[in-house]
């Protein structure tokens, strides 16, 4: 009756659809957020990390009222062929929106930790800001990235309150390994199934645990080795 | 009903076969209530049980729009018997702790009625939740007396575990299944044949895994129409998120409880299923074992049968079991 497999399948996928979209998301907010001065940037950040402190179940109720049919933004995309609630693309949406404040708070850190002048010395340099931006910031700011995708990533496996108000629990179509369980909590029998996928959760947690410990070691490591070289060249002046 | 005579046995025997109920969602706060209380009631106390369980003086009034209601039965056989906990020196005024009740989320506003009527010495402690999840913590040995499930599965599962008293198990009342529409909707199904019109562009079903789940699929599969509505619907998790979507016109239409149709304002009922198109929907109760007041457990099951207690059953939307009222 529940496929367990489908349901690995599923979230794997749209949890790896939605870290993908985040990703340009969560580079455009981070950079602004720790680097452009503007106003109403409290506002912004506010907002972003608005979907880490709602409730999930209202998360996904308000993104049903802006997506969904009585809204001119959900009736639009119902339009064009891209209808979300109740579909695999309303499980994308819930992943994403509850997984990028996470991932925005890793980028904005992991650009606020790069030191300024590397950047200024590139633009004195008469390199573009736009490649100053490619060649020198992101690279170094890219470990953090990675560390904030992998957050992003686990956090959307684990979603469950928006999804099921957003896109249902759908045998193939909506279910994810957190609907599946708590669908097999409902089935006497559902034992054996609900044991695989917590399972799977587990290992898959303990993944992104670990990559996540791994890929911020690598931040750190390298903006205090820049440091120590930065040292090192003043001591040898 | 002769006073403190009647017996569980009197009552319709329960029936084993068919597997089905109902649950929802309780609301979260009820729920974290129920939890403090059910700890509250599980916190050792020096509680016994002498006193007759009910004197008119501190029977509370019986709810109104209902007949009279008949005492509570206090059996003479109760009275007296020493508490099952040994007395100790803080017991000189013996105070009876409240029965605890988990229940169907479903019977969340007719228990608490029902409680009130029968006029128990104190008022009992209620745990509603979704069947299956009452059915866990009494599985893994939660406090209780007594247990009302939407879903026969269930009860069959709790007696094969040796979870509930044998012979105290009883059939209580029954619900209908029927669809809904917004309430402004202009269009109307009459019948299930009508919901395979184009009109209907989602048809709202609680998940195939929930009792209310598996008996609209039924209903749908019977009067023939589910290969052709089976590539509109869409399911919820529970009977309630089906509703919820109906509400807000997000689904045309949606396949609920009769007795859920009444509390959501935004959607009218087009039609009720026939009752034979899907399996019965009977809620039951029975007393658990271990139950720290297994005779008012009893006593409540007993208080079901009576008149006041059917008319409140019809008037909240349940259907009253024939049998089980005394006529």
């Amino acid at each position: 009756m529940i496929d367990a497999a489908a349901a690995i399948r599923l979230s794997l996928e749209s949890a790896l659809v939605a870290t993908l979209l985040g990703l340009p998301l969560a580079v455009a907010l981070g950079y602004a957020l720790a680097r452009v001065p503007f106003r109403g940037k409290a506002i912004v950040s506010a907002a972003v990390v608005g979907p880490l402190v709602l409730p999930p179940v209202v998360t996904g109720l308000l993104l049903l009222r802006l997506l969904g049919r009585q809204a001119p933004l959900g009736r639009l995309l119902d339009a064009v062929g891209l209808p979300v609630p109740f579909t695999l693309l309303g499980v994308i949406v819930a992943a994403l929106v509850v997984g990028l404040p996470l991932f925005v708070a890793a980028a904005r850190g992991a650009f606020e930790a790069i030191d300024p002048r590397y950047e200024e010395v590139s633009w004195t340099l008469g390199v573009s800001p736009w490649r100053t931006f490619l060649t020198v910031t992101l690279p170094l700011a890219l470990p953090g990235l990675l560390a904030g995708a992998v957050l992003a990533f686990a956090r959307a496996l684990g979603e469950f309150g928006a999804t099921v108000v957003l896109a249902g629990n759908m045998e193939g179509r909506t279910r994810t390994i957190a609907l599946a369980v708590y669908a097999l909590l409902d089935l006497p029998e559902g034992d054996a199934a609900m044991e695989e996928l917590v399972g799977v959760s587990l290992l898959l947690a303990l993944g992104a645990m670990v990559g996540y410990e791994a890929l911020s070691r690598w931040q750190r490591r390298r903006l205090e080795l820049d440091r120590v070289d930065q040292g090192a060249g003043r001591a040898a002046r | 009903m002769p006073h403190g005579s009647a017996t569980t046995s009197a009552l319709r025997p329960a029936h084993r076969p068919p597997t089905w109920g109902r649950e929802q969602p309780a609301a979260p706060g009820r729920r974290l209530l129920g939890l403090a209380l059910l700890a509250l009631a599980a916190a050792p106390s020096s509680v016994h049980a002498d006193k007759p369980v009910t004197s008119p003086a501190d029977r509370p009034a019986p709810a109104p729009a209902v007949p009279a209601a008949p005492a509570f039965p206090a059996p003479p056989a109760h009275a007296g018997k020493p508490a099952p906990r040994p007395p100790t020196a803080a017991d000189a005024v013996p105070v009876k702790p409240p029965l605890v009740i988990a229940a169907a989320a479903s019977l969340t506003e007719l228990l608490p009625q029902l409680g009130r009527m029968a006029g128990m010495a104190k008022a009992p402690v209620f745990r509603f939740d979704a069947t299956p999840r009452i059915a866990r913590q009494i599985e893994t040995g939660a406090a209780t007396d007594l247990v009302f499930s939407a879903d026969n599965e269930w009860m069959d599962h709790l007696a094969r575990a040796g979870k509930i008293v044998p012979g105290t198990r009883v059939d209580l009342l029954g619900n209908s299944l029927v669809v809904v529409v917004p309430r402004m909707s202009r269009t109307a199904p009459r019948n299930p044949s009508e919901l395979t019109a184009d009109s209907i562009e989602r048809l709202a079903l609680a998940g195939e895994t929930v009792p209310a789940g598996r008996y609209a699929r039924a209903a749908l599969a019977s009067t023939g129409v589910w290969a052709k509505v089976k590539g509109k619907v869409v399911s919820g998790d529970s009977v309630r998120t089906a509703l919820a979507w109906v509400a807000r016109s997000e689904a045309s239409a949606a396949i609920v409880y009769a007795t859920d149709a009444r509390v959501e304002p935004r959607v009218k009922v087009a039609f009720v299923f026939d009752a034979h198109s899907h399996p019965p929907i009977v809620y039951s109760g029975a007393v658990v074992k271990g139950a720290a007041q297994p005779e008012e457990a009893r006593r409540f099951l007993e208080f079901f049968r009576s008149r006041p207690a059917q008319a409140l059953i019809e008037a909240a939307g349940f259907s009253t079991l024939s049998g089980a009222a005394p006529r």
